[in-house]
């Protein structure tokens, strides 16, 4: 192709028709929040996600809904309106994270974001941030709520309004959570698939409790990597101990960093169709 | 401008991809054509770093595509236009594709109009469009960046006449002002209608390339037609006069001219029921070659099977 057959071509380009094309230093790099603020609007904006986000917010109205009729006669306590709240939230919002993880791959929109930002962790790590933003989003609204609910059903039963009361729990909550919206961003990454992913992280650790429960080895040492024993100080009535601290740290490794590490890797490697 | 060196793709000892090297220029559409399983998407994956190569390399604006600081602002990609989340609007899916490319929202009108999808259209969920809107979709979330390079695998998909011809129109114009096209098709005659320069790609193998109008000039053959039962004696007597002579489906494709042809038929007592100047040139006789050594080859695999 010589240069005089470029200029008879009918697509030859014109004089300086190059000019009004960016440089590509003259373009600041997709930046990381950009990144993650897209990634939250993903996940609102189909009905999926708005459904389970309207449904986890439905569900926590009910249930301090039955906790306030219960103590209708005393009023009830910001601890007991909390922990009643976490219930639903616990099972759906890793479920959110399964989705957020695993859903490009199932809906093949995998091959249109990769492509917009082949740094492909990047992107994962924006899920993550992005989902678990919504989760303590979520919280901070049900906390309020539960404030709310409490002064009311104390005012009106004329018992003593105590908001100092239930506060460990609202620092429970947030590790809680924060590891909940985790562990099912883990699975969806280790797998790739929306529904493998929701049924293994439910079945999983109930698999492995019952492993626990049947071995007494694990038995005595459970706390160090069984998931629900190392949690329950979390929503306990009072303050961790640096042990159990340290269990938390050695059960998240396994249950979030493992399975979120193997994930990523297959994340950077697979090829995307 | 893409520059392609050498890339090559090996599935276990299949190899899908072989040792490929081309050039698309600025100011230029060029068509990368070959039959099904040619290669042509694994390579497009290649380039845009959805797929590691087994070796090679693949330059977009001189850069590794990976590197690329904001990829979607200088490089329109689709791959393939089904691969969009069936739940979203059409509009909701490019004010996604506006934020991956760093441009301001009102790009996404712009990228709208451009390929002709109305506001009304633009509400609906993606679930719910044709197989054409899909294809104008994809390629307004290209187009969105506003790039100076376009990688469209097989665009012209599920579009009518119409719209194959608005394609056109729009991606030569996208040429004039100096972008980089590379499309790819498996239809000669749409690769025909738009590019300046074709790369054709068989079995993985750059099996031609270069200009269109180097590629699909004729090469002064005769296209010559017989009752079945007088085919092989006119062969005969072509050959007896010094032509070469092939067997294309029913016809004869000769060297002759046309008139030395009639002069042999007559004297030979031949009939002929139609005789004419051979369109084709190089190109689409490789093509067709090349699609029916993959037809034979799916045959064999089947009966081996
Ligand atoms: N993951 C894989 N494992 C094995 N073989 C593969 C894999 N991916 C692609 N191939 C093979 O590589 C070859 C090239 O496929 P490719 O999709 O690139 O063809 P194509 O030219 O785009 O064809 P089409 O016109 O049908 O889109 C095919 O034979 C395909 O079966
Ligand atoms: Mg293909």
């Amino acid at each position: 192709m010589s240069a005089t057959s470029e200029l008879t071509r009918p697509g030859a380009p014109g004089t300086g028709a190059t000019a009004y094309l960016p440089q590509i230093e003259d373009v600041p790099a997709l930046s990381f929040t950009r990144l993650v603020g897209v990634e939250l609007r993903k996940l609102v904006d189909t009905r999926t996600g708005r459904w389970l986000l309207i449904t986890i917010l439905l569900l926590t109205a009910a249930v301090m809904a039955v906790t306030l009729w219960i103590g209708r006669q005393d009023g009830t306590g910001l601890f007991a309106l909390l922990t009643a709240a976490n219930i639903p939230q616990a099972v759906l919002l890793p479920v959110l994270g399964v989705i957020t993880a695993a859903n490009e791959w199932s809906q093949r929109t995998a091959l249109v974001t990769f492509t917009q930002e082949p740094r492909r962790l990047r992107v994962m790590g924006a899920k993550t941030v992005a989902v678990v933003l919504l989760g303590l989003a979520i919280l901070l609204v049900t906390v309020l709520l539960a404030v709310v609910a409490h002064v009311v059903s104390m005012t009106r039963a004329g018992g003593e309004v105590d908001l100092w009361h239930g506060w460990s729990l609202v620092v429970g909550a947030v590790v809680l959570q924060t590891l909940g919206v985790l562990m099912g961003v883990a699975f969806g990454t280790l797998l790739l698939n929306v529904p493998l992913g929701i049924v293994l992280y439910f079945l999983t650790p109930t698999v492995a409790s019952v492993l626990v429960v049947t071995t007494s080895w694990l038995r005595e040492h459970a706390a160090w990597f069984e998931l629900g024993t190392a949690q329950l100080p979390l929503i306990g009535d009072g303050w961790m101990t640096g042990e159990q601290w340290a269990q938390l740290g050695t059960t998240s490794a396994l249950w979030i960093g493992l399975p979120l590490a193997i994930g990523c890797w297959r994340v950077a490697r697979r090829e995307v169709k | 401008m893409i520059q392609i060196e050498n890339l090559t793709k090996r599935y276990g000892s299949f190899t899908a991809v072989d040792d490929i090297t081309f050039t698309a220029r600025p100011g230029r559409v060029t068509g990368f054509l070959g039959p099904n399983g040619a290669g042509k998407s694994t390579a497009m994956r290649m380039l845009v770093g959805l797929t590691v190569p087994s070796s090679g390399s693949a330059l977009v604006l001189g850069r590794p595509y990976r590197s690329l600081p904001t990829p979607a602002r200088h490089v329109g990609v689709m791959l393939d236009a089904a691969a969009q989340h069936a739940g979203r609007t059409g509009r909701e899916t490019l004010v996604l594709a506006a934020a991956m490319a760093g441009m301001p929202r009102h790009a996404v009108d712009r990228a709208l109009e451009r390929v002709g999808l109305t506001s009304r259209e633009a509400e609906r969920r993606v679930g719910n469009y044709s197989l054409g809107m899909r294809q104008r979709l994809g390629l307004a979330g290209a187009l969105i960046g506003e790039p100076q390079v376009l990688v469209l695998d097989e665009p012209a998909n599920g579009l009518d006449p119409a719209g194959i011809r608005w394609m056109r129109g729009l991606l030569r114009d996208f040429a004039d002002q100096g972008g980089t096209v590379l499309l790819s098709s498996h239809l000669l005659h749409e690769v025909e209608q738009v590019a300046h320069d074709i790369v054709m790609i068989g079995g993985g193998r750059i099996v031609a390339e270069g200009t269109q109008e180097e590629l699909l000039a004729g090469h002064g053959q005769t296209v010559v037609g017989t009752p079945e039962g007088e085919r092989a004696r006119l062969a005969a007597e072509l050959r007896g006069a010094g032509h070469q002579v092939d067997l294309r489906g029913e016809d004869l494709v000769t060297n002759a001219t046309r008139a030395q042809v009639a002069r042999i038929a007559l004297t030979a007592g031949v009939p002929v029921t139609h005789l004419a100047e051979s369109s084709a040139g190089r190109l689409e006789e490789m093509f067709l070659q090349l699609t029916a050594d993959q037809a034979r080859q799916e045959r064999t695999e089947e009966v081996s099977a």
